[in-house]
């Protein structure tokens, strides 16, 4: 049975994507608004571009999560329009799958995303990756992974309660908080230098709450979908 | 397993508790006051510690218990774990956030700021925003059997949370400064810390048969509704 | 700590705030607990077909 619950997370990721492809817009609103938040913390921190360049891996991770926030709340949007989440529960085979489904697509719009924002923040915060950019990219990767596994999972459970909008960041960011250190302390270091070796740590830290969380939302996800 | 089927916890009882809660509450509270000298460093405001580490210690137990409450529920689908698990998330609250004043009340004397970022503080601080969290979804879900649910989801998530949160600010910390927290107490300060917190132990567990009962009524009373609101029999 | 401001009025405060808020919270679940019995005496009896 495993080869069918990759199939229909396939299935799944891929209805996804292509949804995203053929209604760019949503996408380009989403680099937009976080363009638009770091010229935010520009204009609140001011225009000292050494204060903005140390703060940067911190305010970098703050406009990712926020943007990740917003477009995890339409996570199950078009299946809600469209009733397909019933259509998706009554199929014979896992539920399991559409867990992993929306979590790969969540993950890979995320990448997407940054792939966009990095040099746009590199520019406007003075940050240069390029140095050590392999330990950049894997934590990213590591802290987006991270976002996606348990903001996937608490987009679903929020999906029906009232004030969904409030109750997703509510949940979602104290639960965040080991991820939102790590992502931002490793960023910190990898772009500033990191003479102690802390970043070793941190990546540590990452991979542990990736694996810990993603093995206890896969196996607790049919719980929240029952009826 | 239907509504009126839940175990009820017998109000003399309680009472005869609360009774002997207040007087023992009320004597370590005496015997932190009154019967220990000052200490030798810190001063008056040592004394903030025979409340403060019970109140985090409470805060502590309490969140255990919504998980293990939690996680009965999902097994069993018996309403009283939902209950208890309510109840125990409602009097944490209180005391976590009890934990975090009192820890501030202790730290600006003391280090000369209300908030340092301790490990220990701030994991506590984000310990009560779960809970916070935990008893929004309760209030935003109208159906009993799905709020039990995804609030029982939400408190096992949680507590799994908490450790790595910890974790995560200490190793933060560390690279900072190291942690500087309340040190271990020498001789008769111990005794009356823990004259208080058995005290509030104690406390505990008199707040929890309140909190249930009250909880099994009101479960009792939005039966009612529920049932005269749209006909359906349970 | 020298040079600091004494600790007292901080350690009063927090006692006075732990209790206040302890019996501010059994008063709350007197409160509602009385609220809960009113409700329940006043409702229709219940047709509790199930039993």
């Amino acid at each position: 049975m495993k080869s069918s619950l990759a199939l229909r997370t396939w299935a799944i990721l891929w209805k996804d994507l292509l949804i995203e492809l053929r209604t760019k817009q949503s996408f380009s609103a989403m680099v937009f608004f976080a363009a638009l938040v770091l010229f935010l913390f520009g204009f609140a921190i001011g225009p000292d571009t050494a204060t903005l360049s140390r703060l940067g891996g911190g305010l970098l991770w703050i406009a990712i999560a926020f943007t990740g926030m917003l477009s995890l709340g339409r996570t199950f949007q078009s299946e809600e329009v469209a009733g397909g989440l019933d259509g998706l529960r009554m199929y014979p085979g896992e539920i399991r799958a559409i867990y992993l489904g929306k979590l790969l697509a969540n993950f890979s719009m995320l990448v997407v995303l940054e792939v966009v924002l990095v040099p746009v923040a590199a520019v406007l915060l003075q940050l240069e990756p390029w140095g050590r950019f392999p330990l950049f990219v894997g934590i990213t990767l590591l802290g987006t992974f991270g976002f996606s596994v348990i903001g996937t999972f608490y987009a679903s459970l929020t999906q029906h309660l009232r004030a969904r909008e409030l109750m997703l960041p509510l949940l979602l960011f104290p639960a965040l908080v080991p991820v939102f250190l790590g992502a931002v302390n490793g960023t910190t270091l990898a772009l500033a230098g990191d003479p102690l070796d802390r970043i070793g740590g941190w990546i540590r830290l990452l991979i542990s709450f990736d694996i810990i969380f993603f093995v206890v939302c896969v196996w607790i996800y049919p719980l929240v979908l029952e009826e | 397993m239907t509504i009126t089927d839940l175990p009820q916890p017998n109000p003399g009882r309680a009472r005869l508790l609360g009774t002997a809660t207040l007087l023992v509450v009320a004597a370590g509270s005496a015997a932190g006051l009154f019967l220990v000298p000052a200490d030798a460093l810190q001063g008056e405001v040592q004394r903030l510690l025979y409340v403060h580490v019970p109140a985090a210690w409470l805060a502590m137990l309490s969140f255990f218990v919504v998980f293990v409450m939690s996680v009965l529920y999902l097994i069993q689908r018996d309403p009283k774990w939902d209950l208890l698990a309510v109840s125990a998330a409602e009097i944490g609250i209180v005391f976590t956030a009890l934990a975090l004043v009192l820890g501030s009340l202790w730290g600006k004397p003391t280090w000369g700021v209300w908030w340092t970022w301790d490990p220990r503080l701030t994991t506590t601080a984000i310990m009560l925003m779960i809970y916070v969290g935990y008893l929004t979804v309760r209030s935003f879900a109208d159906d009993p059997d799905k709020r039990a649910r995804w609030s029982a989801i939400i408190g096992i998530i949680g507590f799994v949370d908490v450790p790595i949160v910890y974790l995560s600010v200490l190793w933060w910390r560390t690279l900072h400064q190291p942690p500087s927290s309340p040190r271990s107490m020498a001789g008769e300060f111990v005794y009356v810390l823990l004259l208080n917190v058995a005290a509030f132990t104690l406390l505990y567990v008199y707040l929890m048969l309140r909190r249930y009962r009250l909880a099994v009524a009101e479960r009792h009373v939005e039966e009612l509704r529920l049932t005269r609101d749209d006909g359906r029999i349970t | 700590m020298e040079g600091q401001p004494s600790g007292t009025p901080f350690m009063v405060a927090g006692y006075l705030i732990t209790w206040a808020v302890l019996a501010w919270y059994v008063w709350r679940l007197n409160r509602r607990s009385a609220d809960a019995r009113r409700a329940l005496e006043l409702a229709p009896a219940t047709p509790h077909a199930n039993e």
